[in-house]
């Protein structure tokens, strides 16, 4: 804590009266030779204790922002990414001059990131995704990818070995037989009941969907969770899974693996699922009965 | 900025322009001497701390404390993560004429220890031929910036 300039000032001028050698300096007056002498090593002094005191202020705040590498960290920096923009030389920021607020957010397309620990060996598993159109989860395109593969190399820690994960989602299948209550959703799973927001809304499928995008990025997806957000639909007596499996990308034989049962929870690989009512490759099928 | 204080001028100013003669100007800035002095052993060291904390073992940083400490103008000393291969046993002829499934192995290519995953090295340091350094400085910057349980090696390019 600096001193403040009177201070520093007392110190000199009660080093100066205690001395009898000095004695001859008896003026008192603000503007008496030696008081302005005092006054401007003083001043000196205190400015020299001022730049101590806000460089430990400034060190201080360095050492709290000090990033640490940790998978959190290595997570926000991924979020960080800006596609279309360039580094700032030797640094891990994105040059900004000259944009606006709007094309710096526009330009930061990876939009989830996980960030685990291989556990084989020393190594990071950096799951991302961006979004489409529909504002659904999808994988970064390729050009763009190669972007994040170089933004990654650059702010990584020399030495430390990464994977990015960047395909497309898990494929999930499910077979679900709903018993439903007739009086308030029909055979075909519609809703008898309509009001003028909800006209033909099937209530189990959208309760899936809406299920679908409440799972957190590369959070376990557990069937018993999903049976309660059925079970909670008006109208269904009891939803009943008869089967759950999942597929994920093979990287080296390309393309999708061969469907894989689900015992009650799985994390999907790619870090998100994906389920269709249509594609015949990973048709989810829901059957009413009364 | 804040940091930079010319404190013979500091002193100076301090004195009522009436008494500004050449002798007691003289006089107050052999007066305030010790103090500049300590001010500028100040400045060299907030600029070593500054410098110390916005760098560390990040790839573009410590390629940056590299090209800083030993090659300025051209910055040409890079570092990479390196390919890493997987060791392969080197069977004899003897083994080789018995199971004629382990000709596929006649046909090697030879890798230096550094690069093989049992023994490899985390990254590499590459630095271009023509630039002079001390070995112990850059073992020093580069020790004190990397991250720990990471290894490395020095390639002359």
């Amino acid at each position: 804590m600096a001193r403040t300039i009177e201070q520093i000032q007392d110190t000199i001028i009660a080093k100066v009266v205690s001395d009898n050698k000095l004695s001859a300096l008896t003026s008192s007056s603000k503007v008496s030779i030696w008081g302005r002498f005092v006054w401007c090593v003083a001043y000196c002094v205190w400015t020299l204790e001022m730049l101590f005191d806000t460089h430990k202020a400034e060190v201080a705040d360095a050492l709290a922002n000090q990033k640490n590498g940790s998978l959190l960290w290595y997570r926000n920096m991924m979020l960080a990414f800006q596609y279309g923009f360039d580094l700032i030389q030797d640094t891990d920021r994105f040059d900004n001059t000259g944009h606006t607020d709007e094309q710096i957010e526009a330009s930061k397309i990876i939009k989830y990131a996980a960030v685990t620990e291989s556990e084989q060996e020393s190594r990071l598993i950096i799951k991302i995704a961006g979004e489409d159109s529909d504002g659904n989860l999808a994988p970064i395109p390729d050009a763009q990818k190669t972007a994040v593969d170089y933004y990654v190399s650059e702010f990584n820690y020399a030495g430390v070995k990464y994977t990015i994960i960047n395909y497309a989602p898990d494929r999930l299948q499910l077979n679900l037989t709903i018993k439903i209550d007739p009086k308030v959703i029909d055979l075909t799973g519609t809703k008898i009941l309509m009001s003028a927001s909800d006209v033909g809304s099937k209530p189990v499928e959208e309760a899936l969907k809406e299920f679908m995008k409440e799972l957190p990025f590369d959070g376990k997806l557990v069937l018993n969770a999903l049976i309660d957000k059925l079970q909670k639909i008006e109208g269904v007596v009891n939803p009943i899974l008869n089967n759950a499996s999942t597929s994920w990308i093979d990287v080296i034989a390309g393309g999708y693996a061969a469907m894989q049962p689900i015992y009650g929870e799985a994390l999907p690989v790619a870090g998100y699922f994906t389920f269709s009512l249509d594609n015949p490759e990973f048709q989810t099928v829901i059957n009413y009965v009364v | 900025m804040w940091y930079n204080v010319d404190v013979k001028k500091l002193a100076t100013q301090n004195i009522p322009t009436i008494l500004r003669a050449d002798v007691l100007v003289a006089y107050v800035k052999a007066l305030v001497k010790p103090i500049d002095d300590i001010y500028y052993l100040w400045f060299q060291n907030r600029n070593a701390n500054i410098y110390i904390l916005a760098h560390n073992g990040q790839k573009c940083y410590l390629r940056a404390v590299l090209n800083d400490n030993f090659d300025r103008e051209a910055r040409r000393i890079e570092i990479d993560d390196g390919t890493v291969y997987e060791p392969v046993y080197i069977y004899t002829d003897a083994e080789i004429t018995a199971n004629p499934y382990l000709s596929r192995f006649l046909d090697l290519t030879i890798y230096q220890d550094s690069e093989l995953s049992v023994t490899a090295v985390d990254f590499f340091v590459r630095v271009p031929e023509d630039v002079s350094y001390n070995e112990y400085e850059m073992k020093y910057l580069i020790d004190f910036y990397k991250l720990g349980s990471k290894r490395y090696k020095r390639l002359t390019l």
